[in-house]
């Protein structure tokens, strides 16, 4: 199971990513290795992460086509519009991504940003979109995706992101 | 500190606990990416352990100040990439030959010099191994996961105390700055450099099989001299005599040389009788080992070897390898580790898989075997 969360610095997609990999690691029991890309600017630039979960052993570290594709920004859908056609389960924040690319497989159009800020605040988009993930996939437990996002947030952002995290997955999954 | 569990930490964060749980007590460092997590988790942790932390204004004085706390008799570490490793370089041989035991880590990015700072490379095998001047050996770990950046990382203190000698950890980007699944044990083995008597005047000579001379701690009261110059026994600067550069030089490379058989360690699968056998080390060798399982369901007679321990290098086996098979180095560089592996095999039987900027494919490691094999 290969997945990449990808949108602008800043939106939480590293964050994201390691909430994702521990879950799928520590509650459910797979081999995940975890991998951060980032540009070398001090702000600003495409980032993201991919997580790779197993029941062997780990020695594939790339993703070349992710499985699930999650996008928080329009630019970086289309900086990976071929990436984005061949991908079977494209999830994107449709409060900002608007032009999509032409693809064979589904396409999940989840308004993470406006849901989140809907809830407390825009910056809550990337975890909305791991709940979709969640809804979308039945190999991730959205059960022990709370458990980790309650370990993994301050205690005063937990019940939010906890709410971002179950709105995305209804939005999918409902 | 963690607390012994199982974690999902990047490379960099088991490092950085794997020192404190061995009995580092002092870092001084300056940041650089891909190394920074190292510095950044220690600054937090290490004070609550009773140890030291000391950012540095550069690498230079950073290692001369790892050098000096581990003369009060503190494990000392430093960790830095590329840039600062070559910084580095002039007080490493100092450490060789103060016989300091202290460790260095280098999490590599892609060079040469500024190159690419978050990308991973493997370029700075030579200059581990060689990169201050005169007669020397080192020695140096090359970990491929999460795992072995906390294993190695407790190995190369040990090996450092042990052989009262710097240690190389020499990590990459692709390990360093990946999260995978990391267990942290009770216990770990723990090793002390050997401590002298009230009564001792030898800190620089030693006629024990093992080469190593005790070790003692500023301000314990013995009289000595810690000097780069060539010294005797007692440290005493003889900057001319043939004597005091042959017994001194000759013990420094004995001490590592002579204790191979204790330093060297490596994963070897389905080498013997192979037809072709990958070598291959650091996070490409996660690739590079997946692609050797996947050409063995195909049936193809492929081997899998790597180096754990770089410096000194498994020289007797590779040649051995060489004798047999063929040998693909796999590596994320151009000139990594090539002309030790290269020196070691025939040239009509040496194949290079070389890399840069990012890891490879399982699949495009595969295509390579194919390759030497068709």
């Amino acid at each position: 199971m290969k997945i990449r969360i990808g949108g602008w610095a800043g939106q939480g997609t590293v964050l994201a990513g390691t909430v994702l990999g521990k879950s799928l690691s520590l509650e459910q029991g797979y081999h995940v290795v975890q991998q951060r890309s980032y540009s070398a600017a001090v702000r600003s630039g495409i980032a993201y992460s991919d997580v790779i979960a197993d029941k062997e052993e780990l020695d594939e570290l790339v993703i070349e086509i992710p499985d699930y594709l999650l996008v928080l920004y329009q630019d970086t859908l289309d900086e990976w519009e071929d990436t984005a056609r061949k991908t079977e389960h494209l999830i994107v924040d449709s409060s900002r991504v608007d032009r999509l690319p032409e693809t064979t497989g589904e396409i999940y159009l989840v308004p993470a940003g406006q849901i989140a800020e809907d809830i407390a605040t825009s910056k809550a988009a990337n975890v909305v979109l791991l709940g979709a993930l969640a809804g979308v996939s039945d190999d991730i437990d959205i059960g022990c995706l709370e458990k980790t996002v309650r370990k993994e947030f301050p205690s005063k952002y937990t019940d939010l992101n906890v709410k971002a995290l179950e709105s995305g997955y209804q939005k999918v999954h409902g | 500190m963690k607390d012994p569990g199982v974690y999902f930490i990047e490379g960099n964060i088991a490092c950085a606990e794997a020192a404190m749980k061995v009995g580092c007590r002092f870092y001084a460092g300056y940041p650089i990416t891909p190394a920074s997590e190292v510095m950044n988790h220690l600054s937090k942790e290490l004070p609550k352990v009773g140890g030291r932390f000391v950012q540095m204004e550069d690498e230079i004085a950073s290692i001369a100040s790892v050098i000096g706390s581990s003369w009060t008799g503190l494990k000392s570490m430093t960790a830095t990439s590329g840039p600062g490793f070559s910084l580095m370089q002039e007080n490493l041989g100092y450490a060789v030959m103060t016989e300091t035991p202290c460790v260095i880590v280098n999490v590599q990015r892609a060079g040469p010099s500024t190159g690419q700072a978050t990308k991973p490379g493997t370029g700075d095998v030579m200059q581990s191994r060689f990169g201050s001047q005169g007669d020397y050996e080192m020695i140096a770990l090359s970990p491929n996961s999460g795992q072995e950046m906390f294993d190695f990382t407790v190995r190369a203190f040990n090996l450092a105390e042990r052989y009262r000698t710097p240690v190389v950890l020499l990590a990459d980007a692709g390990v360093g700055q990946m999260r995978e699944k990391v267990k942290i044990p009770e216990d770990v083995p723990v090793k002390e450099r050997k401590r002298p008597s009230s009564n001792e005047t030898e800190f620089f000579d030693t006629d024990e099989e093992d080469h190593v001379p005790p070790m003692p701690d500023f301000g314990e009261g013995h009289e000595l001299l810690v000097t780069g110059s060539t010294h005797l026994g007692d440290g005493t600067r003889d900057t001319a005599s043939f004597s005091a550069q042959d017994n001194l030089v000759r013990r420094l490379v004995a001490k590592i040389d002579g204790n191979r058989k204790d330093i060297e360690d490596w994963e070897e699968k389905n080498v013997d009788g192979a037809d072709l056998v990958v070598v291959s080390y650091g996070s490409m060798s996660r690739p590079a080992r997946g692609a050797v399982k996947k050409a063995r369901e195909k049936g193809l007679e492929v081997g899998f070897f790597r180096p754990k321990v770089m410096w000194p290098s498994p020289e007797k086996r590779l040649r051995e390898i060489g004798e047999d098979s063929k040998v693909l180095l796999a590596e994320l560089s151009l000139r990594g580790y090539r002309i030790e592996v290269e020196r070691c095999v025939d040239s009509d039987k040496f194949y290079v898989y070389d890399r840069l900027n990012s890891l490879p494919t399982i699949d495009e490691v595969y295509q390579k075997i194919e390759e030497v094999l068709s």
